[in-house]
């Protein structure tokens, strides 16, 4: 746990907002609210720490979308959320860079949620086909869009 | 050169012990059966296609036609027509499962009402058309299978 | 497969040529509808790109579209080699989203259903994988004993494959004494026929060249890429989440994580091997100390899930499946992620098959354990 400590103690100087939860009631131990530009310098910092990206994902909320980044560490499965509203231009900076892994999941929410990552070696589309370019299949109608507070709960 | 030889010896003596095991498999029971010949015995815990349950005392369908599984099949491949008898209970007119679609997950046979809903035992169910997948469970169960 | 060739000349001499070569689509050695943009110069592997989407279904989509019930049958169609965990993971995230007890008679169940799939799906594999170096006898062995796991699965769950067996709160049939019984007997059988695999595939001195320091997968490497499973513990992390995160009922049973040393395709054949062994000895205490009781736990008609999000991690037979939910307090899930293992464990040929040869690139991908439905979701 003495591990656990520099890394909370080493992410709360850089952000103060982070919530920790040893039990991890949520599946998670810690979670961090970002804005776009800290992203870059957020995943080389967990990825000094050791950690590995779990997954990468985004939901489409009001007023827009936010990406969700799962990373884990192995020693003892302690995992930690980023969350990260998009901003109005749509365009985040990619962590492809850094895990290397990050790069097909951009491409993923890329094609199905039209969100663009600057830096990223090669946005084309993952799973549909160039046809279906532009498609954003995860995109909900704007009836059935929540606003960001009522679902996005943690 | 010396570990080149020891490795010749040993990897030779390695292919033998593999081929062994096979030479045993030669002679002993084939494990296969020919198939249309011979059957295995199915398991007793198979679940093939939802069919409709008949009352052991009266010999009708206990189904009542509430529509609970067309409902919440997630495939939505159950199509029920229902009608009234004389009296007023309802009963499936027409009940229609589309094979094509059922993902035999249980779920209708979990949530009828009236335990209305089993597995059948058939497996082996091919067609020549798509037409012919679309079963009407009820002229289906007084054909018995 | 097609080959297009491109000619490079380079300042310091003879013409290089890179050629282009497509694998699959449909190609054997993928095990589903892969495809590998291959570049080769010569039997030299320089760049790999892997091109998938093939048998997508959108998974998601369907998710957030239906009532959470209706997502169950979909869990068992993306891993169609190993589903249950994946099943496990979804109805264990729902019910503790919702706060919905399970018996622990349950508990044992499920595990012992998860670990018999876990080797059923280990055995597919490696009869595969030795399939894909060219041995085609040992594929027989393996799906010898898999059809007794099958058998015992079917009989448990009523299907052979695509098992729709967890339910909310619980199972739905439970483990009797001859069921039991049954299990024990595979027992007996499996743990004498892992001396047979020795014999034939573990000391076999061709299959030891072909698979020795091939394809090594560093700790650093995993870690950008996110490979969890037999593939990260084959380079000698001991990450298991039912070891390290244990959830369901495996805080209760002992049992040791194998890892390899040198991440090479080898070692994940080791690591899996002695995997199975490890979940006979799970499903062995399972039976043993299995509690009696209910196996299912009475649940509300209808279940919304409360607003919110969550996450589960289960570990399946590839790796770390994760399940990620968004809810808005209706039955229907605003948005449902699936982490599926394999698509990161694919994602790190790109970097590994660099400069292999290509008959050794295509043993480092058999030894991934791919599955495509999955990565394709
Ligand atoms: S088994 Fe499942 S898919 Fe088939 S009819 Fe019943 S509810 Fe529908
Ligand atoms: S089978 Fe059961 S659930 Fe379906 S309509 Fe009949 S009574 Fe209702």
């Amino acid at each position: 746990m003495h591990h656990t400590d520099a890394l909370i103690i080493a992410l709360r100087t850089v952000f103060p907002s982070i919530t920790v939860s040893p039990e991890a009631e949520r599946g998670w131990h810690a979670a961090i609210a970002l804005a776009a530009e800290q992203i870059p310098g957020a995943a080389s910092l967990l990825f000094e720490h050791g950690l590995a990206l779990s997954f990468i994902t985004a939901v489409h909320v009001r007023p827009r979308c936010e990406l969700v980044y799962h990373f884990v560490r192995w020693e003892d499965a302690f995992r930690i959320v980023l969350h990260l509203p998009v901003p109005e231009n749509n365009t985040v900076p990619s962590i492809a860079e850094i895990y290397h892994g990050a790069a097909w999941h951009e491409r993923e929410i890329g094609e199905f949620f039209g969100i663009v990552f600057s830096n990223h070696p090669g946005l084309k589309p993952l799973l549909l086909t160039r046809e279906e370019k532009g498609l954003c299949p995860l995109l909900r109608s704007d009836s059935l869009l929540q606003s960001r507070e009522n679902v996005l709960i943690w | 050169m010396k570990r080149y030889i020891i490795e010749l010896v040993q990897g030779g003596a390695s292919l033998l012990a593999g081929l062994g095991v096979t030479l045993r498999a030669l002679v002993a029971q084939p494990v296969t059966v020919p198939y249309p010949r011979k059957k295995l015995p199915m398991q007793p815990g198979f679940r093939g296609h939802p069919m409709l349950v008949r009352n052991p005392a009266t010999g009708a369908f206990t189904c009542i036609a509430c529509g609970t599984c067309m409902q919440r099949c997630p495939s939505r491949c159950i199509d029920i027509t229902a009608a009234r008898t004389e009296s007023g209970t309802k009963y499936p007119a027409r009940f229609q499962l589309d094979f094509t679609r059922c993902s035999l997950c249980g779920i209708c046979v979990e949530v009828c009402p009236v335990s209305g809903l089993a597995f059948s035992r058939s497996f082996a169910m091919p067609h020549r058309t798509r037409e012919a997948c679309k079963y009407d469970l009820v002229t289906r169960g007084e054909e018995g299978t | 497969m097609g080959v297009a060739v491109r000619s490079t000349k380079t300042e310091s001499g003879p013409i290089h040529y890179r050629y282009f070569m497509n694998v699959g689509p449909q190609h054997p050695s993928t095990h589903g509808v892969l495809r590998l943009i291959i570049g080769l110069y010569g039997e030299y592997v320089l760049s790999i790109e892997p091109v998938i989407g093939y048998g997508h279904r959108m998974h998601e989509k369907m998710a957030q579209s239906r009532p959470w019930q209706a997502f169950l049958p979909n869990t068992a169609r993306m891993d169609y080699a190993c589903c249950l965990p994946h099943q496990h993971c979804y109805l264990s995230l729902i019910e503790q989203h919702t706060g919905i007890k399970v018996p622990p008679r349950a508990e044992y169940i499920r595990v012992i259903a998860v670990e018999l799939n876990r080797i059923a799906s280990h055995l597919l594999w490696l009869g595969a994988f030795l399939l894909d170096l060219g041995a085609f006898t040992p594929i027989l062995y393996c799906f010898d004993d898999r059809e007794e796991v099958l058998d015992i699965l079917e009989n448990l769950t009523g299907a052979r494959i695509t098992h729709c067996f967890f339910r909310i709160g619980g199972v739905l049939a439970d483990i009797d004494d001859h069921s039991a019984n049954r299990i024990r007997e595979f027992m007996r059988r499996m743990r004498g026929r892992f001396s047979v695999y020795h014999k034939l595939v573990t000391e076999n001195i061709i299959f030891i060249k072909r698979t020795r320091d091939i394809g090594i997968i560093t700790p650093d490497m995993a870690r950008r890429y996110g490979a969890t499973g037999p593939v990260l513990r084959g380079s000698g992390i001991a990450y298991d989440v039912r070891k390290q995160q244990p959830y369901s009922a495996y805080r209760d049973f002992s049992f040791d994580v194998p890892t390899g040393s040198r991440g090479d395709c080898y070692d994940r054949y080791l690591v899996r091997v002695e995997e199975m062994q490890q979940s006979l000895c799970i499903i062995e205490q399972a039976l043993e100390r299995m509690p009696a009781g209910e196996i299912r736990a009475p649940v509300p008609r209808t279940i919304r899930l409360p607003a919110g999000q969550r996450s589960f991690s289960v570990e399946g037979a590839r790796g770390e499946v994760t399940y990620y939910l968004v809810a808005d307090g209706t039955d229907t899930p605003y948005r449902l992620k699936v982490r599926s293992p394999c698509y990161a464990n694919l994602n790190l040929i790109q970097e590994l098959g660099q400069g292999m040869l290509f008959a050794d690139m295509i043993a480092t991908l058999g030894s991934l354990d791919l599955v495509i439905p999955e990565i394709d979701r």
